[in-house]
């Protein structure tokens, strides 16, 4: 009972991060792909934020009084994190956007005989 | 100071700030003139840190003169220093030809954001072999990922298809990254710090358990940027359908950079150039190694594009790569360094002769080379320098890879994996005739006049060609820098 509690967050962290990866392996829309994506980071970002946290401390702010503050790094880390993880989702929606509109759909079980190695080389046609 | 004592931060820096310039430039000709400058002045700085570090030397450059490990650190060894010059070189020597090869498949309006794309890559794939700081690793690798999606996505110009493969790539690229990220956790728990040789130091004393968790996630995530079966899906297609020009980098830089951040960890974090964590090179690379040659080469043959054909040989080079490494100690490093350059040179001559044919004939399908022998003597003779390196014929680079490869395994007892080498040369043999087939033998469906690859392509084709045949000629002086790496990786025990 006490470590179910106790580590809360990383009980959180588990779940999020096999959600994540679950929806990524089995969705076979793109753009839910990418949604699982980003929960499987968001996990991530949990983690770190998590681990950074100790217990009693306050923000870490240099003021008279207050000894026992929480290690910012990994949260520093993790802005950087979060930075590439819209990245990352930024990129891979504007590749969904383009894959819907030169293939007309977004559904992996669609895409896949047009994708395969001897369907016709089409040129996408914005390009 | 002068301001080559700050050559080990300006050799990623320099890619990083021109890039946002470049992508602003309205002219993509002078767009790609200064990609190319760009690139060529990085090689040079590499060409310093090389230089400063041949005599076995560490510079180690505190970013903004905070002391490690508190602050940053570039740490820069021969090792380093000899992937900087991989990465930079081979952008130099793709810069100079990627404007008129991607000219068919990307619109003007387009070309500086490539251009800058492409910088962005070689600046996170530097950084990742200078930097000593884990967590800089994670970043420059996401970098360069990011910037791998969209240079893939451009060969939509050619094929639609380019832009699934680079979905696909973006899918498990991140997913390995988050890996390593989560591997990153895991030892900052258990060490509170980031800076990889103070994590050497600590790990050992410090719980095992998480690091050990940690390492497995590290492991794996890089696995993945390797494209160790089963995780090398996004690979074969990527390779295909990204432009030529960025294939031709992409297969000179990227997965070895990943290759080289696995010799670098189990060296410098775990302490011993055999292991990452609990996984042991030696019972899980070889046999990896070994189904990724045999069944790399197989899966070359029954290619029907050119382009492909190469990738799966790539994945069975990468194969002989991780058998090297697999047989352990300094040998098997200096072995898998030999290889990892080796195949650089010989698969970027390769793909840079691809780049010529496909910007000449339009595709790169095994059928649209016919007449190729006739009609492209240039790139033929280029082609075939390259298969022969591939298969390790003597008097190219392949042949000194493989004979040090199946040399150490016998000198250790490991004749299975000899055979196995020797075997996958065999079948390799068979996909090197099957482009000979299909250059010469097969008639095409009408003859065409001589009309050889565009000169802007001679120079890289040429200068690869003849690096491969140079580094078969005489492979010693790249043997000795890799045997010193490997020493001094291993702390003088051989």
């Amino acid at each position: 009972m006490k470590d179910l509690v106790g580590l809360f967050p990383y009980w959180a962290v588990a779940l999020l991060m096999m959600t994540g990866l679950y929806i990524v392996i089995a969705q076979g829309n793109l753009v839910k792909k990418l949604i699982g994506l980003g929960i499987f980071q968001v996990s991530v970002f949990v983690l770190y934020i998590a681990m950074g946290v100790v217990s009693g401390g306050t923000p870490p702010i240099l003021e008279t009084g207050f000894v026992t503050y929480s290690n910012p790094l990994p949260s520093v880390l993790i802005l950087t994190a979060i930075v590439v993880g819209v990245a990352t989702l930024a990129v891979g929606l504007a590749l969904a956007v383009r894959i819907r509109e030169s293939f007309g759909t977004v559904e992996e079980d669609e895409l896949l005989p047009l994708t395969e190695p001897e369907a016709p080389a089409d040129a996408e046609p914005h390009a | 100071m002068s301001v080559l004592d700050h050559a080990p931060v300006l050799v990623v820096v320099l890619p990083l700030l021109t890039a946002p310039i470049i992508a602003l430039l309205r002219s993509a000709r002078v767009a790609g003139v200064a990609t190319f400058v760009v690139a060529a002045l990085d090689a040079a700085l590499a060409f310093v840190l090389f230089a400063r570090t041949l005599d076995g030397s560490v510079i180690s450059y505190a970013m903004g003169g905070w002391a490690p490990p508190i602050g940053i650190e570039y740490r820069i060894d021969l090792l380093s220093a000899v992937m900087a010059c991989l990465t930079s070189f081979s952008a130099a020597l793709v810069a100079w030809f990627l404007p008129v090869s991607i000219a068919p498949e990307v619109t003007p309006g387009d070309r500086p954001r490539l251009f800058a794309a492409f910088l962005l890559c070689l600046a996170g794939l530097t950084g990742m072999v200078v930097t000593g700081d884990l967590f800089n690793v994670f970043v420059f690798l996401e970098i360069s990922s990011l910037a791998t999606y969209v240079l893939i996505a451009a060969g939509a110009g050619r094929d639609r298809r380019a832009l699934t493969a680079a979905f696909d790539y973006l899918i498990l690229g991140a997913v390995g990254a988050t890996f390593v990220v989560i591997g990153i956790a895991f030892l900052y728990v258990v060490t509170g710090t980031l800076n990889m040789a103070d994590l050497g130091n600590r790990l050992p004393l410090a719980g095992k358990r998480a690091g050990v968790v940690g390492a497995s996630f590290l492991f794996v995530g890089l696995a993945l940027k390797t494209a160790m079966m089963p995780l090398h899906r996004w690979l074969p297609n990527a390779y295909t359908f990204a432009p030529a020009a960025v294939t031709t980098f992409l297969a000179m830089t990227a997965t070895k950079v990943a290759l080289y951040l696995m010799i670098r960890l189990a060296v410098l974090v775990f302490g011993t150039p055999d292991e990452i964590g609990r996984i042991n090179f030696a019972t899980v690379l070889p046999p990896i190694g070994l189904v990724m040659l045999i069944a790399g080469s197989a899966l070359a043959v029954v290619s029907a594009d050119l382009k492909r054909l190469l990738a799966f040989s790539s994945i069975a080079n990468l194969g002989l790569m991780l058998v090297a490494l697999g047989l352990g100690g300094a040998a098997g490093i200096a072995a898998a360094l030999v290889n990892l350059i080796n195949h650089a040179v010989i698969k970027g001559g390769m793909f840079a002769t691809v780049a010529g044919i496909v910007h000449r004939r339009g595709s790169s399908r095994m059928d649209s080379l016919a007449g190729l022998s006739r009609e492209m003597p240039f790139a033929f003779v280029f082609l075939m320098i390259g298969g022969m390196g591939l298969i390790g014929v003597p008097l190219t680079a392949g042949f000194v890879s493989k004979l040090l490869v199946v040399k150490t395994a016998f000198d250790l007892g490991q004749t299975m994996i000899a055979a196995g080498v020797l075997l996958s040369s065999l079948i390799s043999v068979v996909y090197v005739w099957r482009i000979v087939e299909a250059c010469m033998i097969a008639k095409p469906a009408k003859p065409g006049r001589r009309h050889d690859v565009h000169p802007i392509f001679a120079a890289p084709m040429a200068l690869l060609g003849v690096g491969t045949l140079a580094l078969g000629i005489e492979g010693g002086p790249l043997l000795d820098v890799a045997t010193r790496i490997a020493a001094a990786l291993t702390g003088g025990a051989s």
